[in-house]
């Protein structure tokens, strides 16, 4: 049976970025032909990684990588709308993720030199040791102080840190062990939360939490502790909510934003009336007052999203992400080893949760923490961390590809 | 590896949840409090869109135009001072102050913020500028004025609807304001002198946003909770004999001890005459009989009635009754009347913003006896009380009150109409039926008789709320009730502040728009 090519998909996401950037480029009735070229290096980039990717990778997901393209020209485009440099600055970091991504692959094609238990002891201590850079020399942001300052541009090591966790998880967990065996892995994510904890980058605590979770239970199955990590997991939020102020602030400001407009509950309630503007389609690009909302082009990018192109657009990104976890969650499924399937659900479980968390806190379902959307939101190390997470699942992909090729069935 | 994959579709299945969740939320937030966060006065997209849209224009029920534009596309109100007075805060301001008028809570509409792509292209090929919609409100123009003019000098609100569709008719809230001169109210960098005096609330929309002590109209829900709750109360007696005692230090009620309708005077020109007034929110008397410290609850103009069916106590709003009455019902099954009737509830509804009434049980018999009879802490806000009248008129369904009967884009196609929609349905029929025969005789022999119109079955309460234990500050005077006709469905709220008896001022003035309306054919 012929399948259709997905690589046909890309013509949309030329037609988007063509007619997004066009409609930048005559913005304030001068031409700019700065956008035009921004447009152009963005599709040279996307199309170019494609092409090569797809060449060099005959069993890669093109599926998954056109889901993560049309999340990145979506985030670019209304990068750009705020701040051309922004933007050039974040293809920067775009080109050099799509390379790292493409390095990791190769890396990975053996991929039994990378889950030795010896392996999971250098991922363990560089992680700690990574994560707690910023402790010592770091810079604080948003309440968070989770950055290196390199100068030319800032590194959160937090973003880079959840990829070595999935791989260590599914090191252990992919041996049948005894609890008492999985203490090593145990005290590793507790020592990891401890120091995100301090940090105060309780998003990412909760993606790194979450994620262990959902891999301790693809892995035994087992109801008991898998409830008793979520009762753990809800005690841990209740002492933090007592324990600490910016905490409670976070909880009161969701509860009622409109209480607190004029300090805690400002960037909800800013957030709320974007996307009630906006309407159905939007204000339209470049039509919108955007720059009110704080964190605009980070982590409140759905925000303007949907103030600017629309709720429709706004659920487009929601369904993508829902499309990204059936994508994902069906590599797990065609894996022949354990490693690799945990692997594949932990990377998924990644950027679904860190989607979840952001929107959700976007449109006040749950609390606000403060983490990027995926693919979406400015950010290098968001950018790269996304890609290097789609390059490992890419590499699980392009594994059971081959085996499935060799084994004659393909 | 087999169970792994299981838990793996386990996982899935878990994702699309939280994804579901997370739409279905969004789209349910959306519907619900959109307009309210997009009208919202902190939102500055409203005030930019205004500087590049012609506003569309806002229409009484009879298309008179209350707010248009002149030729360069600027907002102008009607030429008529009395009608923009007495519509101030339906139709809003320009400025954004009021944010529950018209032109905030519609912005969405006027803005044109609603208009759909094609009619947004449509707009710009053709060159012009982009142009709002108009809205036509469901009040009547002619009528608020007149309900404005008879509430004359009071400071107050009055406000009718129709009980079958929720539409409301008059809204009008003294004291005004005139929506073509807010200078007062705006800061010098505006052009306005910013000279309103300090606490000032003529902005406020006292008909949606006054929360009043409702006094004796409370005793509506009193008797709704008495017709379900205690079976066979109509056919009871009751015997009034003067004030009800209770024990100072612990509140309750103390059935034995009675004072004689002498006595009971002796007290009160003693307390006149020796007692200074206790601090405001204090309902508190301490009386010294025999010794012993009480404290009372009694009749308005402490009244012995005798013997009294329910019926006769609600015409003629016997306290005591009804202390009784709240007490052998308890605090948990009045509270439960109250919840049905959306005190305490906060309104979303679509067209208006409507401040919440409270209920507050109290934790002793003294405080539930007052609040069984609207006294202590209970509050409701005038078009929650009209919306109570019309469901007991509406045979025990409320319908969700509506201000927006059309919306009308710029090519003058209808773009929405009114769709009447019920809200709750807090009586049965059967309940609904027998209330509205406890607020007839109110009119036609009890309290209300003022409000009494020939050749119509006219039902209703009144109420004279104290909201001050000094006695020279008059109460504030209320009237609600109803015409029980098919064709004239019209429930009324309304208060006087500071305007004494209820069933002496607020009857009359509600008998004469109601009079009104009917000719006007409503």
């Amino acid at each position: 049976m012929k399948r259709a090519n997905p690589g046909k998909l890309l013509a949309l996401i030329v037609l988007l970025e063509m007619s997004a950037f066009g409609l930048l480029s005559l913005r304030d009735e001068t031409f700019d032909p700065e956008a035009l070229l921004a447009g152009g290096i963005l599709l040279a980039l996307l199309i170019g990684s494609y092409w090569i990717l797809t060449k060099a990778f005959r069993y890669l997901d093109r599926h998954l990588l056109i889901i993560a393209d049309v999340l990145i020209s979506i985030g670019m485009i209304v990068q750009y709308r705020i701040n051309p440099d922004i933007a050039f600055k974040q293809m920067v970091a775009l080109g050099l993720g799509i390379a790292a991504m493409a390095v990791l692959m190769l890396l990975l094609n053996e991929i039994d030199r990378w889950k030795s238990t010896k392996m999971s002891w250098v991922y363990m201590i560089g992680s700690v040791l990574f994560l707690l850079v910023p402790l010592a020399i770091g810079s604080e942001q948003y309440g968070a102080k989770n950055w290196i300052d390199l100068g030319f541009f800032s590194l959160q090591p937090g973003e880079f840190v959840k990829i070595a966790l999935v791989m260590v998880l599914a090191i252990y967990l992919s041996e049948r062990q005894r609890i008492s065996q999985l203490l090593v892995p145990g005290v590793f994510l507790l020592a990891l939360m401890a120091v995100l904890v301090l940090e105060r980058d309780l998003g990412a605590a909760l993606i790194y939490a979450g994620t262990a979770v959902v891999l301790y239970y693809c892995a035994t199955g087992n109801l008991l502790v898998t409830a008793a990590g979520l009762g753990a997991g809800a005690g841990a939020a209740v002492i933090c909510y007592r324990l600490f102020a910016h905490v409670r602030v976070r909880v009161n400001a969701w509860r009622n934003p409109w209480a607190t407009y004029y300090d805690q509950g400002y960037q909800i309630a800013q957030g709320l009336m974007a996307i009630a503007s906006g309407g159905l389609f939007g204000l339209g690009l470049t039509l919108g007052v955007p720059k009110v909302i704080p964190a605009y082009h980070t982590d409140y990018i759905f925000a303007v999203i949907c103030e600017e192109m629309g709720i429709i657009v706004g659920l487009c990104v929601v369904a993508l992400y829902v499309l990204f976890a059936l994508r994902g969650i069906s590599i797990a499924l065609k894996c022949t080893d354990r490693f690799s399937a945990l692997v594949a659900i932990g990377c998924t479980t990644l950027i679904v949760l860190q989607s979840f968390i952001i929107l959700g806190g976007v449109i006040k379902l749950i609390p606000l923490t403060g983490v990027t959307l995926p693919f979406v939101s400015y950010g290098g190390s968001s950018m790269m961390s996304s890609l290097l997470v789609l390059g490992l699942l890419e590499s699980v992909a392009v594994q059971n590809g081959r085996r499935a090729g060799k084994g004659g069935t393909g | 590896m087999k169970s792994l994959k299981k838990n793996a579709r386990v996982i899935l299945i878990l994702f699309l949840v939280l994804f579901t969740v997370l739409v279905g939320y969004f789209v349910y937030a959306l519907n619900t409090y959109g307009n309210r966060w997009l009208t919202n006065p902190y939102n500055v997209r409203l005030q930019n869109q205004k500087s590049s849209v012609i506003p569309g224009k806002i229409l009484d029920r009879n298309s008179v135009v209350l707010a248009g534009v002149n030729e360069e596309g600027e907002r102008e109100y009607t030429s008529d001072r009395a009608t923009r007075k007495a519509l101030s805060h339906i139709i809003g301001d320009n400025y954004g102050l009021t944010s529950s008028g018209a032109e905030s809570f519609f912005a969405n509409y006027l803005l044109g913020m609603d208009t759909n792509l094609f009619e947004r292209l449509a707009q710009s090929f053709s060159g012009q500028s982009a142009q709002g919609s108009s809205v036509m409100l469901t009040v009547d123009a002619e009528l608020t004025e007149y309900a404005s003019e008879v509430l004359g000098d009071y400071q107050g609100v009055v406000v009718m609807m129709n009980y079958k569709t929720g539409e409301l008719l008059v809204s009008t809230s003294h004291p005004m304001f005139d929506p073509k001169h807010m200078e007062a109210y705006l800061p010098e960098s505006q052009g306005g002198t910013n000279d309103a005096p300090e606490g000032d609330s003529t902005l406020v929309n006292r008909a949606t946003a006054g929360q009043y002590t409702p006094g004796s109209v409370f005793k509506i829900i009193t008797a709704a909770a008495a017709i379900r709750y205690l079976p066979g109360i109509e056919s009871r007696t009751f015997d009034c004999t003067g004030p009800l005692a209770f024990d100072y230090d612990s509140g309750r009620y103390l059935s034995s001890v009675q004072i004689s309708e002498e006595e009971d005077k002796q007290n009160k020109e003693n307390e006149r005459s020796t007692a200074t007034p206790p601090p405001e929110g204090e309902e508190e008397m301490v009386e010294e009989t025999d010794g012993k410290n009480y404290k009372w609850v009694r009749d308005y103009q402490s009244s012995y009635h005798g013997e009294l069916t329910l019926e006769k106590a609600f015409a003629k709003s016997c306290n005591t009754t009804f202390a009784r009455i709240g007490m052998e019902l308890g605090a948990q099954k009045l509270a439960k009347m109250a919840a049905e009737f959306g005190i305490g509830t906060d309104f979303v509804f679509k067209d208006i913003i409507l401040y919440g009434s409270q209920f507050v049980k109290g934790s002793n018999d003294y405080e539930l006896a007052w609040s069984s009879v609207g006294q202590y802490k209970d509050l409701i806000t005038p078009l929650h009380l009209c919306l109570i009248s019309a469901a007991i008129a509406n045979d025990g369904q409320m319908m969700e009150p509506k201000l927006l009967k059309g919306v009308i884009n710029s090519r003058n196609y209808y773009t929405a109409y009114l769709k009447p929609k019920v809200y709750s349905k807090p009586l049965t029929e059967l309940e609904a039926k027998k209330m509205q025969k406890l607020m007839i005789s109110v009119v036609e022999s009890g309290t209300g008789t003022n409000a009494a119109i020939s050749g119509y079955t006219v039902g209703g309460k009144t109420g004279t709320a104290e909201v001050s234990n000094d006695k020279s500050v008059a109460a504030n005077a209320w009237f609600t009730g109803f015409v029980l006709d098919g064709d004239h469905p019209l429930a009324i709220a309304v208060v006087l502040e500071k305007g004494g008896s209820g069933g002496g001022k607020a009857a009359p003035i509600a008998q004469k728009i109601l009079k009104k309306a009917i000719k006007l054919g409503y």
